[in-house]
């Protein structure tokens, strides 16, 4: 009875209290539902990530598919079979698997046409073997059955069937066989089937058409006269019944059909030509398959335990009921787990700013309630004065505050669900959800949440009683009027004993991360959660030790003014400092808050932007063979890149993503961050200490061709006739190797033949080139790089050359203007890989060797002969010389520029590897080949190079390169002579993405494209629309919006209790002549230079928590360090902007918490002056 | 058991505020007898209300002795100084709004103390309904305090501070918010439980109604500055001529409806007059 009393006393309080303690209810409810929340959203927002996970994977990936082969297909067995299978997987999966698809697929069967008479042969064999026996003849000098043996290039096929085949068959010529055959009434009668369109078509049979069918792998005997009875096309292609097989290419039976001709048939011999005695494809090879189809919109959330374990039992029950014949298989489960893991890793920073959250309400519930309590000191006195004992006062209170939980973990659920629900109403959420309510998912018991949130808030509040119960009844009746001093912890230091403490932790916490992974599961350190909590509460008490000299500072500077109303509150802040720090705590945690979410929300913007821009490069990127050479679209940038692998030359070295870019295009386009390795156009430039390089022998921008005159110097006459040479035996063909203007590389070739009978003129023409895919001709002006000569008739690998030698002179480059000896621009190539180049040598050389040695019975040429041969010429030439045998096996022997040293930036690792510095020169293996090259910088990242199979980066000049690797010929002209490593994409820096991406699609020819095509926009697009990280964006906002709340509500309570405690004080201005505004004004100002302190701290605060969080961020979604590293980013404007809002209304509610001072009459005032 | 309920020896209490002392007792020796009704008068800062807390155990003494109904004050424990507060003590303060729970109703404010104390129900309910009878507020018993007047509230307030049986009956200006006719009603209740056995040491500036009680003690600086019969009575004079003189001195004097005025060398001397 004295309880029930008690809980009336209790209720009464609470009832006369409702105005303040409504504050608490509302924060103890908030904090609950915070605590409620984090099941709730967490299931929630990865509810909508599973939608989009599971929808997204293709149907392979998360159908369930059981499958059995036979060598020798018995109907009863697969019955059997099916019979398990469905009774499992009704059992099992039918929740999520509405769908179930069986079909059996015999192996590859071959179509024998009647186009040859088997059957009259048959008959023939029919008649041997009656002579045979007639004759008596050893049955083993029997002529062997002729049986029907399958074209050259048969038609081969399978044939299907499935339970329900009719219904997902259309029938376009004909009728399905539905019914078995009667085979007692004709044992002759033929297999009657149904044929894709497509098979039936290129098989030109139709309805009625007959054809022998016989299993690819059967017995010869086995094979069955089949007559057309339908053509028929799917119902649905798509349809999972045909699997990957196109329906249109496959033979049909109902399942009562194939059964029935997959069974021995006994027949009468007689009835068939080849006197078989039975029927039916009989031990034909086939596969039987389920496929359960995956409906994701079965899936919720909380099934995803019970799915991966019925998945696990389908597969194991299966698997034991048909003795291990039947497989059962299914990617689903390894999907949910890598969806579990994506799931921790990025559930981590939300469940981390709900903590955050719900710490700061759980402040603004500490705070309310020493605030009620403040206000309940003359109560509590009067009631220790009648009598109440220390636990008796304690008792009401602590009835008091469990009420207020109960009621707090009573409404909690239904304000988290609401809140949760809300979130998808509002952006960033709503995108996703369309903009209705979140669906409410719950993977986690609410209990513990609810019990927890009420636990907090009982203790925060009513713990806060206990030093006040024990205070002496004069203390307690001076509470509302005088704040207390300093706080226990910085009476006893224990603030700085708790910073180091959360110092330790923090560093701790760093070390260990917070994600710990044990196979592939990944678990989440419950102290990481606390990790920002554990910053602001650090960063709390830093704030209390600090306050008190700032605001003294602050307060001694505002003495300094002139007006009173500045002084006043200067003398009242510097004078007694430590009251304000609840305030300011107050306004830190808000501004703390809101600073952190805006900062964090921002920070992770940029990062999807970064990550974006470093998955793109640049806005646009074009990848596909040769997409380097590709127009610039108009009004856009564009940059060609060649991507390839490359290693320093040594043993310990690792193979090295190599990026080739033009430096001064590439600057432009590029996508850039200063923390990659400086300034782009200055780094990049270094590639090209000295320009340009000069790949070649430039020709004038006019020049059309290139006419050589050349005659391969001839074997003698009599080796000739000794060897039987034809005349083109020694042919051989000039070609070359040129770059255009735009980088691009071509093989040229020489319209005609040296011969070594005749001087020619071997032209090249310079419009065109061998092989090559380009979509233009050659850019003028261009370069010859490399020229070299091969033996017309070589084919294949090998290049035929043996020790040729050939004369050339004339060489002239022709032009529209007129011809341009090359003579003297030749000497500047050098003869590599065993070429020899002897400069001015008789040009007569040819007839010399010709006329050598006569063969025997032939006269001697004269010197009127010799003068008159074709491979007579005057003056001097050149001879070039071929060596006998190649000296490496890839390169040609020829004349080229030797290019200089590429220039390389080199990440960290690659220079160690290498142990080069900047001004080195060493070898490296780039795109296969050894290029010397001088190390001239270090870069620590590009966008795009993110392959993992590689180590550390290498940048390098593409024309550089390209000179190196694509100016030396290595092969046939017949075959890959032109292979060229080219680049292979395009970046491109644009306004207009669509725009840009039109021009290019429009460059390449019809049903062709380039193999990737990405932009900034779409990637940016798709990773900032992941439901997880939108869903942080969104509980950012929420947190922000949730500490305005707490804000405006506590800083209206504190100074409404302030106003009260300081009545006595504004009467005394009011009785010295302050007029009502003035007092008013004092007392503003006064609250909001702390409100002032607060926020800037705060905002500090906020941004100093952000980037103690961004370890958080730094893990992507895959648990893989994001690339590029996340960077803190702080949107100035926005906070300033939230800055400005947050100000204004909690001045605002300072204004209208101070309207009491003006509204206070004198005569109040001065009664309270005479107390 | 002592016939006296107070006993107060050298009793000193000093305030400190910040690095100020200030002497608010020097050596107070002080006797209350049981049952006696003794007016505290004297000037701000003398010492009154320290006095009173001190024995009310709202505060400690910084030297001396002071004990209540035998029982000494500086040695009680926290549950020691609840019984006192429930047993042995009740108060009333100057400010009505300090004496009661604005939201009980009357008789739930009466309850309280006897609630805190474990009473049982009944008890409790027939002790409130005494209260309030004998305090004239039967018919308020389920008012709500901010219906009631000043005066109402006040009684309420001492009905709450006598549920509890009190042997003492500690107030601080009790009538300092009250009208004149109000204060003389609450000083007539306390005069009449007084005569029930209560002791009452009220603090007062009112020397009027300080008079209505058997003793007046003066303190001034923290000292005894004198106490009981003979001692100098504040009187006004209106500008009519009308003196208005204390009850109990007209009674101690023998006058009952008229006396006689006569001019001396020190003043004015007032003597009975034998009824004509």
């Amino acid at each position: 009875m004295r309880l029930v009393t008690y809980m009336g006393l209790v209720a009464r309080r609470i009832w006369s209290k409702r105005g303040i303690l409504v504050g608490s209810l509302l924060g103890a409810t908030l904090v609950t539902a915070l605590l409620a929340i984090v099941p709730l959203y967490e299931a929630s927002v990865q509810a909508v990530d599973l939608r989009f996970t599971v929808r997204g994977a293709t149907s392979d990936t998360v159908d369930v598919g059981v499958f059995v082969p036979y060598r020798d297909y018995i109907p009863g067995v697969a019955a059997g079979n099916s019979e398990l299978v469905a009774d499992r997987a009704d059992a099992l999966l039918s929740d999520w698997y509405p769908e179930r698809v069986e079909r059996v697929q015999s192996r590859e069967v071959v179509v024998i046409p009647l186009n040859f008479d088997w059957y009259g042969i048959a008959e023939l064999w029919r008649d041997n073997i009656a002579t045979a026996i007639e004759e008596e003849l050893d049955p083993e000098e029997w002529p062997l059955p002729p049986y029907p043996t399958p074209p050259r290039e048969p038609t081969i096929t399978r044939i299907l069937t499935s339970p329900d085949l009719a219904e997902r068959l259309v029938v376009l010529a004909g009728a399905m066989p539905t019914a078995p055959p009667n085979l007692v009434a004709d044992p002759a009668q033929p297999v009657a089937m149904a044929l894709g369109e497509d098979v039936a078509r290129i098989m030109g049979v139709d309805v009625g058409d007959q054809f022998l069918l016989r299993p690819f792998s059967g017995l010869q005997q086995i094979f069955e006269l089949v007559e057309v009875a339908a053509i028929v096309e799917a119902a649905d292609p798509g349809d999972k019944l045909w699997g990957i097989d196109q329906p249109g290419s496959m033979f049909y039976m109902t399942q009562e059909n194939f059964d029935f001709w997959t069974t021995t048939l006994a027949v009468p011999a007689e009835s068939d030509a080849w006197l078989r005695e039975a029927r039916g494809f009989v031990g034909i090879a086939a596969t039987q398959r389920w496929t359960m189809g995956f409906d994701a919109e079965t899936l919720e959330i909380e099934d995803l335990d019970s799915i991966r374990a019925s998945i696990a039992q389908f597969r194991a029950d299966v698997a034991r009921d048909s003795d291990g014949t039947l497989a059962a298989n299914s990617f689903l489960p390894q999907l949910l787990d890598k969806f579990d893991v994506r799931s921790v890793v990025i559930g981590a920073p939300i469940l981390a700013i709900l903590a955050l959250v719900v710490g700061g309400a759980l402040y603004f519930l500490i705070y309310t309630a020493a605030l009620t309590l403040e206000r309940e000191g003359p109560e509590m006195a009067l009631l220790r004065t009648r009598g109440a004992s220390s636990w008796q006062t304690v008792g009401i209170h602590l009835a008091q505050s469990l009420v207020i939980a109960v009621v707090a973990a009573l409404a909690a659920p239904y304000v988290a669900r609401w809140l949760v629900g809300l979130t998808g109403r509002v952006p960033p959420l709503s995108d996703l959800t369309g903009g209705q309510p979140l669906e409410v998912a719950q993977r986690r018991p609410l209990q513990p949440f609810l019990i927890g949130g009420a636990a907090l808030t009982f203790l925060s509040m009513g713990l806060a009683i206990i030093p006040f119960a024990r205070r002496r009844v004069l203390e307690l009746r001076s509470l509302a009027a005088r704040p207390g001093g300093k706080s226990v912890w910085q009476r006893y230091n224990l603030d700085l004993f708790a910073i180091a403490l959360s110092l330790v932790v923090l560093f701790q916490i760093s070390q260990r991360g917070f994600i710990n992974f044990s196979g592939d599961e990944a678990k989440l350190d419950p102290l990481a959660i606390v990790f920002p909590v554990l910053l602001l509460f650090t960063g709390s008490l830093i704030l209390l030790r600090v306050l008190p000299w700032l605001l003294r500072l602050i307060g001694w500077a505002m003495t300094k003014a002139r007006s009173m109303s500045l002084a006043l509150p200067g003398w009242h802040l510097g004078r007694n400092p430590i009251p304000y720090g609840r305030l300011a705590l107050l306004v830190w945690l808000t501004t703390g808050l809101g600073a952190f979410a805006l900062t964090y929300a921002n920070t992770l913007d940029s990062s999807f932007t970064d990550r974006a821009s470093f998955a793109t490069g640049s806005d646009v990127r074009i990848v596909g063979e040769g997409a380097g050479y590709l127009e610039a679209p108009e009004g856009a940038t564009a940059a060609a890149v060649l991507r390839t692998s490359g290693a320093p030359r040594n043993v310990r070295s690792r193979q090295a993503e190599t990026l080739a870019v033009r430096p001064a295009d590439f600057a432009e386009v590029v996508i850039w961050r200063d923390d990659f390795g400086g300034a782009p156009e200055a780094l990049f430039a270094s590639l090209r200490p000295g320009g340009p390089p000069d790949v070649g022998i430039e020709l004038p921008a006019l020049a059309t061709a290139v006419t050589i005159d050349g005659v391969v110097i001839p074997r003698s006459w009599a080796d000739q006739v000794e060897l039987d040479l034809e005349d083109e035996d020694q042919a051989m063909r000039l070609l070359m190797r040129v770059f255009d203007s735009r980088g691009r590389v071509w093989t040229m070739a020489a319209d005609e033949d040296w011969v070594d009978y005749e001087w020619r003129t071997a032209t090249v023409d310079l419009t065109g080139g061998l092989n090559t895919n380009y979509l233009a001709d050659p850019e003028p002006p261009l370069s010859i790089h490399s020229v070299w000569v091969e033996r017309s008739g070589s084919v294949g690998a090998d290049l035929l050359i043996d020790g040729e030698s050939l004369l050339v002179r004339n060489l002239i480059v022709e032009t529209d203007t007129g011809p341009l000896s090359l003579e003297d621009d030749f000497e500047e190539l050098a003869p590599t890989n065993g070429f020899n180049l002897v400069d001015e040598v008789r040009a007569d050389e040819a007839v010399r060797a010709f006329y050598s040695e006569v063969p025997p019975g032939e006269a001697t040429p004269t010197s009127a002969e010799r003068a008159t041969s074709p491979l007579a010429a005057s003056g001097t030439a050149q001879l070039w010389g071929l060596p006998r045998v190649r000296t490496r096996s890839n390169p040609v022997p020829q004349l080229r520029r030797v290019p200089d040293p590429i220039s390389v930036l080199l990440d960290g690792e690659q220079a160690a590897q290498a142990g080069l510095t900047v001004g080195d020169r060493g070898f490296f293996t780039i795109a296969e080949d050894i290029v010397a090259v001088q190390m001239v910088g270090f870069i620590d990242q590009v966008p795009t190079m993110t392959d993992a199979r590689t180590t550390g980066l290498i940048v390098t000049d593409l024309d550089g390169l390209s000179a190196y690797i694509n100016g030396e010929a290595r092969w046939s002209h017949r075959t890959a002579l032109a292979r060229v490593e080219s680049p292979g994409e395009l970046w491109i820096a644009t306004d207009d993405t669509d725009a840009a991406i039109r021009q290019i699609n429009a460059q390449y020819p019809e049903s062709d494209a380039p193999d990737q095509i990405l932009s900034l926009k779409a990637s940016e697009a798709e990773v900032s629309s992941r439901p997880v990280q939108v869903g942080l964006v969104a509980i950012l906002f929420v947190g922000a919006a949730v500490s305005v709340v707490l804000a405006l509500a506590g800083v209206t309570s504190y100074v409404l209790l302030a106003v009260s405690r300081r009545t006595r004080e504004m009467g005394v201005l009011r009785a010295l002549g302050f007029g009502r505004a003035g007092v008013a004004a004092t007392f503003a100002i006064e609250q909001v230079v702390v409100l002032g302190l607060g926020a800037v701290i705060g905002t500090i605060g906020g941004v100093a928590l952000m980037r103690g969080m961004l370890p958080f961020l730094q893990l992507g979604e895959t648990a893989i360090d994001i690339q590029p590293s996340v960077r803190l980013a702080v949107a100035w404007p926005i906070l300033a902007g939230y800055l400005l809002v947050v100000g204004a209304l909690l001045i605002g509610s300072v204004i209208w918490a101070t309207r009491r001072v003006s509204a206070t009459r004198m005569s109040e005032v001065l009664r309270e002056v005479e107390r | 058991m002592s016939q006296a309920i107070v006993d107060c020896q050298n009793l000193i209490k000093i305030h400190k505020q910040g690095n100020l002392e200030v002497v608010a007792l020097h050596g107070l020796d002080f006797k209350m007898a049981r049952g006696e009704f003794i007016s505290v008068v004297g000037k701000s800062g003398a010492g009154k209300s320290t006095l009173l807390r001190i024995l009310a155990g709202l505060d400690l003494p910084s030297a001396g002795k002071v004990s209540v109904a035998d029982l000494s004050l500086t040695d009680l424990s926290q549950r020691d100084m609840t019984k006192h507060y429930r047993r042995r003590v009740g108060f009333l303060w100057q400010d009505f709004n300090r004496n009661l729970l604005p939201y009980l109703k009357a008789r739930q404010n009466i309850e309280l103390p006897m609630l805190l104390a474990g009473v049982g129900g009944r008890e409790r309910k027939k002790r409130a309904r005494q209260l309030l009878e004998a305090t004239g507020l039967q018919n308020l018993a389920h008012a709500t305090i901010h219906t009631m007047s000043g005066g109402q509230q006040q009684r309420l307030a001492l009905c709450v501070a006598l549920a509890g049986e009190p042997e003492l009956l500690l107030a601080d200006e009790p009538t300092g918010e009250l009208d004149t006719e109000t204060s003389l009603e609450i000083y007539e209740l306390l005069r009449a439980l007084n005569h029930e056995g209560l002791s009452i040491l009220v603090v007062t500036h009112d020397v009027v109604l300080a008079k209505r009680s058997d003793r007046v003690v003066r303190l001034a600086d923290g000292r005894l500055a004198s106490q009981g019969a003979g001692e100098d009575y504040h009187v006004t004079v209106d500008p009519t001529g009308a003196v208005a003189l204390p009850r109990d001195l007209l009674l101690a004097a023998g006058i009952e409806r008229e006396a006689a005025a006569k001019l001396t060398p020190e003043g004015i001397l007032i003597e009975r007059r034998e009824e004509s």
